[in-house]
């Protein structure tokens, strides 16, 4: 059990990219393919966006996991150690509300399609699945963001070890940076 | 009142180091929740909606191809064959980069996306030669945004839809200055790889050497052809070009030069959704907030207001010029247009300019935006590739904004240069 | 583009504050064409006909969004009312796909009676299970064909030509019965995929045809009615419903009244977009040089595959005298 819970924090929002990447590449160039055979798909396009909406939202909570998104980190340098954390801290519980905020309006809007039975043009698909992508995405991302909470209370209870594995995501960072 | 809690969150979230989609997002929410204009479920909707484009679909599709292109030695073969002709030149590999990212402006209509494709290797290579990271980043960073203004561009279409413009018009008035940007952009490359010493490589360049670099990168060099030739020989879309160059840089990477291994892909994969994911998630908010400008009216306000400062046409686009820089800097170009060129249109059109001359100038007024701070969707692609952060690079592409700003009042009183082929 | 406040200021000012209902409008269209004109003229008698009661915050030119995006937001209640084109409203309530059949009407007159009658007042009503009070079907127009090829006067002349449609079945099979290759196409790209030659054409109303300047890429535009494109005006049915049955009943009988004078706005309007498009050196063959007939013939075969998913509409239209 506490593998398969390891696994899933692990891998969870890999598999999901990796799926919805393979269909969208496929499908697009199928679509590619089958026009020069003049039997053009009337599905592909729309399967291939709707995807892409799931990709984006599942996304975000990977780069949550890698500290990836995109800020204005000016300010930090003002700061010492303890200071950054505490913006960090401070900074994560606004992107909860933000999370929290779909998570519950979100679910809420694809619940209402859902009951209304709206289906997509192409491939029927039931909009309100189309639209779980933002909840679906940003419960995952709320527990990304706690799990960083969780990190960030563990720096000021022991100093030592923060520092240290600070400096091992840092370099591990550049390196990714680098050969990318 | 609702403009200052509009702006005033979102300039506080940004100093708390809020990611800028979510400062963008949360700026939107409150604004909603204190001026009752909107019901709250309003941005939830918009966060699904204004991503489900198709042309949007070419950023993740170009920033997959880049990703694949760097892993799988073809980005690295095409930079080969352009260091062997200007490497050894003052700033040789930063003009290059600039040459390559005209190339790709002119397949793509898309910033981020020629960032994402050219950046993966001629950064890290720029780096590796002794180049500045910040100059590096800040070169690809200005030169992807030509993207949108060589043809084909989804913003030009933009612009035309919603002005009653020939596209085909802009899309010709796009090229000279398209040039004349990359043009300008090598110079001050020169101009400061000459100040700074970066003589570029050791090697002397000799027609062997460069005949050597083409063959090895003769499978590379296929791509730009296959892609360029579907485009304009009718067999596939912008969008389905990007979907091309995945599959076909797949296979030249895995089967003809072999540099990546099937254990490799997922780990590319999941990477450039990563970066698709941050980049998306900006333009989806930044949409989002442009949506409540419009329902707020506030651009109407910023109509009236110019009209009542001067008469003078001059005064006039000049004025308005400074408002779309100032506009770029926190806007999608495409939800910018959108929003601007109804408002904006009548009133440069009543002092005497020519609707596609000013489509241009706000295309190329936007482009800068795409590098321009806190909002820069290049710079943030640039940085996620190569880690200088937001504001060193800010500070490396200013001499960009400079010399693009000047192409940009060279074009606006000459209007000759966009409208020649008119 | 922008909001604009039609109300008069005299009423607003008399106006007790609380009892005002403000009604959010978004729509596609530029201030100049007729969804826009028309929805701003019924929003002048709307408040005037309510003495202000009522009050209309109208957005155009897309700025809240794509008509998807729109009627969906009509839909959830994040904006009030909408004037949609008719095949983005069959995605929402499939039984209205009936009236795009392709060469469903005789001709206008026969098409306004079936909209304007029972039929179209049962697909209006059908609406209301997807919470979109549906009010009355307006106008975008027949929808002709345009391509970069060569001009079309009988179904041959069409034979091999890429033809871009939207994603819907029922059109790609119409555009295989008429012997083309059809491809779904997002409108964004159709420009450059004209130009480019990744489609040498697509359905357009002359309306769309013309601003859109999707005719610099398709010179040739023929005047058969491939299938005729209306305009839904919808409102959500909740704030519908919550509204006083006076207000009820000018929102309706006005939106039926002013279906006719959109209807005429638009073909004005049409006559002059064809004007300037001959003399920017478009061919339009009218529909009097083409083998209208062997269209009718050419897409029984969608008819037959599809109709029966429609139960008796079809023949219920085509027996509307
Ligand atoms: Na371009
Ligand atoms: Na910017």
């Amino acid at each position: 059990m506490m593998k398969i819970i390891c696994w899933l924090d692990e891998h969870i929002e890999k598999v999901f990219l990796v799926f919805f990447s393979v269909i969208m590449v496929a499908v697009i160039f199928l679509q590619v393919v089958m026009r020069q055979l003049d039997h053009s798909l009337s599905w592909s396009e729309e399967l291939a966006r709707y995807c892409f909406i799931w990709l984006i939202y599942i996304g975000i909570s990977f780069g949550v996991k890698e500290q990836k998104h995109v800020k204005i980190d000016a300010l930090l340098v003002f700061l010492n150690k303890k200071g950054q954390a505490l913006l960090h801290f401070i900074a994560n519980l606004f992107f909860m509300a933000f999370a929290l905020y779909v998570l519950i309006f979100g679910y809420e809007l694809a619940n209402q399609l859902l009951q209304f039975g709206q289906k997509s043009p192409a491939n029927q698909i039931p909009m309100g699945f189309v639209y779980m992508a933002t909840p679906f995405g940003m419960g995952l991302t709320l527990i990304r963001l706690v799990q960083n909470q969780i990190k960030l209370i563990r720096t000021f209870m022991d100093k030592s070890e923060v520092t240290h594995s600070n400096r091992e995501t840092i370099s591990e960072n550049k390196e990714r940076r680098i050969t990318s | 009142m609702t403009t200052a809690i509009l702006f005033g969150s979102f300039a506080a979230l940004l100093v708390l180091t809020v990611p800028i989609g979510i400062a963008l997002a949360l700026a939107t929410l409150i604004t909603i929740a204190f001026s009752g204009t909107m019901p709250l479920q309003f941005l939830a909707k918009e966060l699904v909606t204004s991503v489900d484009s198709f042309p949007l679909l070419a950023v993740p599709f170009f920033i997959l191809a880049g990703e694949i292109m760097g892993k799988g030695g073809i980005s690295k073969r095409l930079f080969g064959v352009a260091s062997a002709m200007v490497g050894n030149k003052t700033g040789g590999l930063a003009i290059a980069t600039i040459i390559t990212c005209m190339f790709f402006a002119a397949i793509s209509g898309s910033g981020p996306a020629t960032v994402a494709a050219i950046g993966g290797v001629m950064i890290p290579f720029m780096v590796q030669e002794g180049y500045d990271r910040g100059f590096a980043t800040a070169t690809v960073a200005a030169a992807g945004s030509i993207g949108i203004i060589i043809p084909p561009s989804i913003p030009m279409v933009m612009f035309g839809v919603t002005a009653s413009a020939s596209v085909g018009d802009l899309f010709l008035s796009g090229i000279i200055p398209g040039v004349l940007i990359g043009l300008a952009m090598m110079f001050w490359a020169w101009y400061y790889s000459k100040k700074m010493g970066y003589k570029g490589l050791a090697e002397k360049t000799s027609l062997k050497k460069i005949v050597q670099a083409i063959w090895d990168a003769k499978w590379a060099l296929l791509i730009p052809i296959i892609i360029l030739g579907g485009i304009y020989g009718g067999i596939f879309t912008p969008t389905e070009a990007a979907v091309v160059a995945v599959v076909y840089g797949l296979f030249a990477a895995m089967v003809l030069y072999r540099e990546l291994s099937f254990k490799d892909l997922p780990k590319v994969i999941y990477q450039s959704a990563l970066t698709t994911a941050t980049v998306l998630i900006i333009v989806g908010a930044a949409n989002a907030f442009g949506r409540l400008l419009t329902i707020e009216q506030i651009p109407n306000k910023i109509a009236n207001w110019l009209m009542t400062i001067s008469s003078n046409p001059t005064v006039i686009i000049l004025l308005i010029m400074v408002l779309l820089l100032f506009v770029g800097m926190v806007m999608d170009p495409i939800a910018a247009i959108i929003i601007l060129t109804p408002i904006l249109l009548p009133v440069v059109t009543q002092v005497g300019y020519d609707p596609i001359h000013f489509g241009v100038l706000m295309i190329i007024n936007l482009a800068i935006g795409y590098f321009t701070p806190p909002v820069g969707v290049n710079l943030f692609v640039g940085s996620s590739i190569s880690g200088v952060p937001m504001g060193q690079l800010s500070k490396a592409a200013l001499p960009y904004i400079g010399t693009m700003i000047i192409i940009l009042l060279l074009v606006t009183f000459l209007p000759q240069i966009a409208l020649l082929f008119v | 583009g922008g909001g604009e406040k039609n109300a008069s200021t005299e009423q607003g000012e008399s106006e007790n504050d609380s009892d005002v209902i403000k009604i959010k409008v978004g729509h596609i269209s530029p201030d100049d064409q007729a969804y826009a004109i028309g929805f701003k003229e019924y929003a002048e008698a709307v408040e005037e006909a309510t003495d202000g009661k009522v009050q209309f915050e109208i957005f155009g030119n897309g700025a809240l969004g794509g008509e998807r995006e729109l009627l969906e937001g009509v839909q959830l209640g994040t904006l009030d009312m909408s004037l949609i084109t008719t095949g983005v409203v069959t995605n929402f309530v499939p039984e209205v796909a009936v009236i795009e059949f392709p060469f469903l009407f005789r001709d206008l007159d026969h098409t306004y009676k079936t909209l304007d009658g029972e039929i179209g007042q049962e697909l209006l009503d059908k609406m209301s299970e997807s919470n979109l009070k549906g009010i009355a079907f307006w106008e975008n127009g027949e929808r002709y064909v345009a391509n970069s090829q060569r001009p079309v006067k009988a179904v041959e002349d069409l034979k091999g030509l890429k033809m871009r449609t939207i994603e819907s079945e029922l059109l790609l099979d119409m555009y295989s019965a008429l012997g083309t290759n059809a491809t779904p196409m997002a409108f964004p790209e159709v420009y450059n995929g004209l130009q480019q030659g990744v489609i040498d054409g697509s359905d357009f109303s002359t309306g769309v045809y013309y601003t859109t300047k999707v005719y610099e890429q398709s010179k040739h535009f023929s005047e058969v009615p491939l299938y005729y494109a209306s305009a839904t005006l919808v409102i959500n049915q909740e704030l519908f419903d919550s509204m006083p049955e006076d207000v009820q009943k000018v929102i309706v009988d006005l939106g039926k009244e002013y279906a006719a004078k959109q209807r005429q706005i638009n073909q004005d309007l049409m006559e002059e977009y064809k004007q300037n498009l001959v003399a920017d050196g478009v061919e339009i063959i009218p529909a009097e040089e083409i083998d209208i007939d062997g269209f009718r013939q050419a897409v029984e075969s969608v008819y037959e595959k599809h109709a029966d998913s429609y139960g008796d509409y079809i023949e219920r239209i085509q027996n509307v005298e």
